[in-house]
């Protein structure tokens, strides 16, 4: 199972070198009840909801949209079948039924992905890329579809340190994280570029966690969530959720798209859907479900 | 007998004709292109003296240039030593000894032949960046985790430093050069070997003397190559996020959103540096050149 997932997680490193960048502040807001692990609807997308919904006609036409497949649980490859699974799936499949557009899913580098988005090379981005003025001048943000928090994920007994605090004081460890990320500039902000290690993608940097190169990984919580489930017990959060912001889908500036998938998402929000989506991918996904060798364990867990 | 020559040809050779057979030759021995690679450094020079912009940009990669030019250096000087051994291996195909000195001494020019050209075909085989992928997270941490175990020793190597991609990068070019190597050995004459041997040299000295110091002249424009195609291989740690001029630009445009400006430094720091390189090659070919 180890050597297994080690292998998984090689493979997407080598296949998949950009990830999405998320960082998402602020302190998840006890909007309804389910558990969410974190992850809540923004303020003005629930207003958007709340309001009167007018849900365009795309007339089935194809809507290009960049993932990264390297990003659990938002999108990444299902291990056994090679496809694209992960919320940005199910959210925009839902979002094409809404609107009658045809999602085609186009895998990029995180790297590349807001610049080329810019250009017009997509019709839109899905990453979990967090909203923030820089990004906002060059691509046009949809309204906010989920507050997430930025944590530490580190590995399972871990007793240097017990809070970000404590790590920023102590000098001799290193934050892993990914380039380009809003969870990067928050590390740099914490312990300063010299000890922060930017790794291709977050499947690498954990392995690099796991591996005892790095001694934290700063991420979202959502995926931090995702690779604790991957990692059968290896790894764990410390500290404080952090700063977090708003994550939206991206889009040409002046592209028409972005009012109808805001609808798109306010009808969502208005009848539940979206938060049938965070309780399965946030709260209840197991990864190593997905392969048959980590079912079997968690069936045989279960009847032990 | 008139040579029939065409008429363009002809109106050519008489407006040849006509500048000074000098400026002519002047005209076709200036390398243009290396004066126009020039003028584009001189311009990029004179924007980063003259923009803030730029000159920000510059000052996070120059950072970068002495990790890529060690890990480059390192990785390309073991390649060498592995380069060298490889290929005299595979340049000496085993043959079939007498006497039981003979047969003991072919059994291990068989298993060192073969183990050789089995590390060139897997090295050549596998992308340079799945092997450092594997090197930094699948050998080097079962290296820490052997040692740990079985001899209580905490070496605790780091798998994505810079260590793991010199030794993927060395081994990888190690692979390529070998070759290179052994081409160049087994083009110097049977004659000049049999000749050698036949006035008692043994095969150490004949190596030595006669085969290597021709074999490395002949072979210096692909080596010279490949430490330059190794400059820019080295770029592949920006994947174990190590700071080489390849990350710092990654991380510099992706906050900037500069990438004109920042991937055209990248650029020409790389550009200055291989270009640089070449010319070192040049100069070693000048210096060591073959006897004909």
């Amino acid at each position: 199972m180890r050597s297994r997932s080690i292998l998984v997680l090689i493979l997407v490193a080598a296949l998949v070198l950009p990830t999405a960048l998320f960082a998402q502040e602020a302190t998840p807001e006890a909007t309804d009840e389910s558990a969410t692990a974190g992850a809540s609807i923004p303020p003005a997308l629930a207003e958007l909801a709340a309001g009167e919904i007018e849900l365009p006609d795309l007339e089935g036409r194809d809507v290009t949209i960049a993932v990264e497949n390297a990003y659990l649980p938002f999108n990444f490859i299902h291990p056994e079948t090679n496809e694209g699974i992960g919320w940005d799936y199910d959210a925009l499949n839902e979002l094409g039924a809404r609107l009658n557009f045809t999602p085609v899913y186009v895998t990029t580098s995180w790297d590349s992905m807001i610049v080329a988005t810019s250009q017009g090379e997509f019709d839109m981005a899905a990453d979990g890329i967090t909203i923030t003025e820089e990004r906002d001048e060059v691509v046009d943000f949809s309204v906010g579809y989920i507050r997430l928090a930025q944590v530490l994920l580190t590995r399972s007994g871990e007793d240097r340190f017990a809070s970000t605090d404590d790590f920023a004081a102590d000098e001799s460890l290193i934050l892993g994280t990914q380039p380009g990320t809003t969870n990067y500039d928050l590390s740099v902000e914490l312990v300063g570029a010299d000890r922060v290690q930017a790794y291709e993608t977050f499947p690498v940097a954990v392995q690099a966690l796991l591996i005892g190169d790095v001694d934290a990984v700063l991420m979202d919580n959502v995926a931090s969530q995702g690779y604790i489930g991957a990692e059968a017990g290896a790894l764990q959060i410390v500290g404080e959720p952090l700063t977090s912001e708003e994550l939206g889908f991206i889009f040409p500036e002046g592209s028409e798209l972005t009012e109808s998938i805001n609808a798109g998402l306010a009808s969502m929000a208005a009848d539940g859907t979206l938060d049938l989506l965070f309780e399965k991918w946030f709260v209840e996904f197991d990864p190593s479900t997905l392969t048959n060798a980590g079912e079997a364990e968690a069936t045989a867990e279960a009847d032990a | 007998m008139k040579l029939d020559i065409p008429a363009d040809v002809r109106q050519t050779q008489q407006v040849a004709l006509r500048l000074r057979p000098g400026l002519l030759r002047l005209i076709f021995r200036i390398p243009w292109w290396f004066v126009v690679l020039s003028l584009v450094g001189i311009s990029v020079i004179g924007l980063v003296r003259g923009s803030p912009i730029y000159q920000n940009i510059f000052g996070q990669l120059q950072a970068g240039v002495v990790l890529t030019l060690s890990v480059s250096f390192a990785a390309y000087v073991s390649a060498l030593l592995i380069g060298l051994i490889v290929g005299l291996i595979r340049a000496n195909p085993p043959e079939i000894g007498y006497g039981p000195v003979g047969i003991a001494v072919s059994v291990i020019r068989l298993i060192l032949y073969n183990v050789a050209t089995l590390y060139v075909q897997v090295l050549r085989g596998l992308p340079i960046l799945v092997t450092l992928l594997i090197v930094a997270f699948v050998i080097v941490p079962e290296v820490n985790r052997v040692m740990r175990d079985t001899f209580d020793i905490n070496l605790g190597l780091r798998g994505s430093s810079p260590t793991s991609a010199v030794i993927a990068l060395s081994f990888t070019y190690g692979a390529f050069l070998s070759e290179t190597i052994r081409a160049g050995i087994q083009s110097v004459g049977r004659g000049q070997v049999e000749a050698a041997r036949s006035l008692g040299m043994n095969y150490v000295q004949v190596t030595r003397y006669i085969v290597l110091p021709q074999a490395v002249r002949r072979v210096l424009p692909p080596l010279g190559n490949d430490m330059i195609a190794m400059i820019k291989d080295s770029s592949l740690v920006a994947i174990l996020g190590i700071q080489d001029i390849t990350q710092l630009a990654k991380l510099s445009s992706s906050s900037s959103f500069r990438y004109l400006e920042t991937y055209l430094l990248a650029a020409m720091i790389y550009l200055t540096m291989t270009v640089l390189g070449s010319a070192i090659v040049r100069l070693m070919e000048r210096l060591f050149p073959v006897d004909r």
